[in-house]
């Protein structure tokens, strides 16, 4: 009898599991709560990390190699210190450089945000950053980081958002191979890679090919960058070849993210890239 | 009041895992810290306390993953399940019996995140990842899992002689009148 009941709960179980990964981010509303009450405090785990790591990085590793006397040591530090500070500065007002020049060069409204946590878990590939719906940011909006698609907001509370990336299983772009124009569809998949799928085996795709978006989903403005054609395979059978993706963001590295506010009123970006 | 600690616990452990945890490569492989939170809410806290914040820890962890929500849920909830049946016939409390313990309940929530994950992966080659990954967090628990939930036990048990020292004494109830035996 107990072993029924079990096997009852399991499938019970199973079943609503499926109804829920069928749906796309819903979480009955309780994702604004929940992400309004954690985001503050992943914010400042996150400032205490960067500080840590900086201060690991630049600081204790230096002291180990100092041979020097205390006076030369203490003094070392001081300029380490300052050093890094001003490098720290050097490298953000670079990123905020590019950011800004990129602002200025994209034809849409854009919302500059900060990445504050990553995804718990491991099978999955979020992030949360610190702009939410009182910045004007909404469910589906498109986000790119120095002109390359990242991914796309997926929940969205007062002040925070939780964007649901590229390389996550979940995620689907309409995408174009640059050169040929072959169309497919970039979904994530293992090892922070992406996968173009349904493309035809007599399209001639290459690696190194660049894949942009089409534009068709409704949610990318067409031509961003999505990544590069890495590895192309076409299997003894099937009509579609398997093609992998790198994507262009380093997805390990992100610190910063635009958000597209109105990425159906206008085309392309303005400048041309490489 | 203890229900206020393991909140705190439980958001302290998530917080470490999104916002600190990315930063060491080291660690990309690592279990979910919070199971073996509810595996220590299972083993040594009543019944009420540990279902009660396995859902509410269940939820949190849903709304902050990528993945469908319920999935979190269930996996505490059936750690839970599992922890609570093995006490009925084994001493899982055992010193021998705990690192088991500990890598079955994070082999048990990487089976389901994977089967979950695995319903909307395309690539063929996913479960021989999912595999790898799993027997990765598997290893980090037989590692690292016990000393974790001993630490854990450990912070209690001193907030328990902390609480003992500062209400007992003065004869009026604690926060954990039903402290672990």
């Amino acid at each position: 009898m107990m072993i029924v009941g079990l096997v009852i709960l399991v499938l019970v179980n199973i079943t609503i599991l499926s109804v829920n990964s069928s749906r796309k981010y819903s979480s009955y509303g309780l994702g604004r709560v929940t992400i309004s009450m954690i985001a503050p405090l992943q914010k400042v785990a996150t400032r205490l990390s960067h500080f840590a790591k900086s201060v690991w990085n630049n600081y204790f590793y230096l002291i180990s190699v100092a041979e020097e006397n205390d006076e030369l040591k203490s003094a070392v530090k001081r300029l380490v210190e300052k050093n890094n500070q001003r490098l720290e500065t050097e490298i953000t007002n670079s990123r905020f450089r590019k950011l800004l020049d990129l602002r200025a060069s994209v034809s849409h409204d854009i919302a500059v945000a900060e990445v504050i946590g990553k995804d718990p878990s491991q099978w999955f590939k979020t992030i949360i950053i610190d702009k939410g719906s009182s910045e004007g940011i909404k469910k589906g909006l498109p986000v790119i980081v120095s002109g390359d698609i990242a991914g796309q907001v997926s929940d969205v509370s007062s002040h925070y958002s939780k964007v649901l990336l590229i390389i996550d299983r979940n995620s689907a772009v309409d995408a174009l191979v640059q050169r040929n124009r072959s169309r497919g569809v970039i979904k994530g998949a293992s090892d922070g890679e992406c996968q173009l799928d349904y493309v035809l085996r007599k399209h001639d795709i290459k690696p190194g090919d660049t894949v942009i978006s089409s534009g068709v989903d409704g949610v990318f403005p067409k031509g961003l960058r999505v990544g590069y054609v890495s590895d192309v395979t076409k299997p003894d059978f099937g009509i579609f070849q398997k093609i992998n993706v790198l994507p262009y963001v380093d997805f390990e590295k992100i610190e910063e993210v635009m958000v597209i506010l109105n990425p159906g009123e206008k085309g392309l970006l303005s400048g041309s890239r490489p | 009041m203890i229900y206020l600690i393991h909140i705190c616990v439980g958001l302290f452990l998530m917080i470490l895992q999104s916002s600190v945890k990315p930063y060491f490569k080291l660690f990309d492989g690592f279990y979910d810290l919070l199971s073996v939170f509810v595996i220590f809410l299972g083993i040594y806290r009543p019944v009420r306390e540990s279902l009660s914040m396995a859902i509410f820890v269940g939820i949190v962890m849903d709304t902050l993953t990528g993945g469908p929500f319920g999935l979190y849920l269930t996996i505490y909830l059936w750690i839970l399940f599992g922890i609570r049946a093995g006490i009925s016939f084994l001493h899982i409390k055992s010193f021998f019996l705990l690192p088991i313990v500990i890598s079955s309940g994070v082999l048990a929530g990487s089976i389901i995140s994977s089967f979950v994950a695995g319903m909307a992966a395309s690539e063929a080659v996913f479960f021989s990842k999912a595999l790898w990954m799993a027997a990765e967090q598997v290893f980090w628990a037989v590692l690292t899992g016990t000393l974790l939930l001993s630490f854990i036990r450990y912070g209690y048990s001193k907030l328990n002689r902390w609480q003992n020292e500062l209400f007992i004494k003065k004869g009026t109830h604690g926060f954990f009148r039903r402290a672990e035996k």
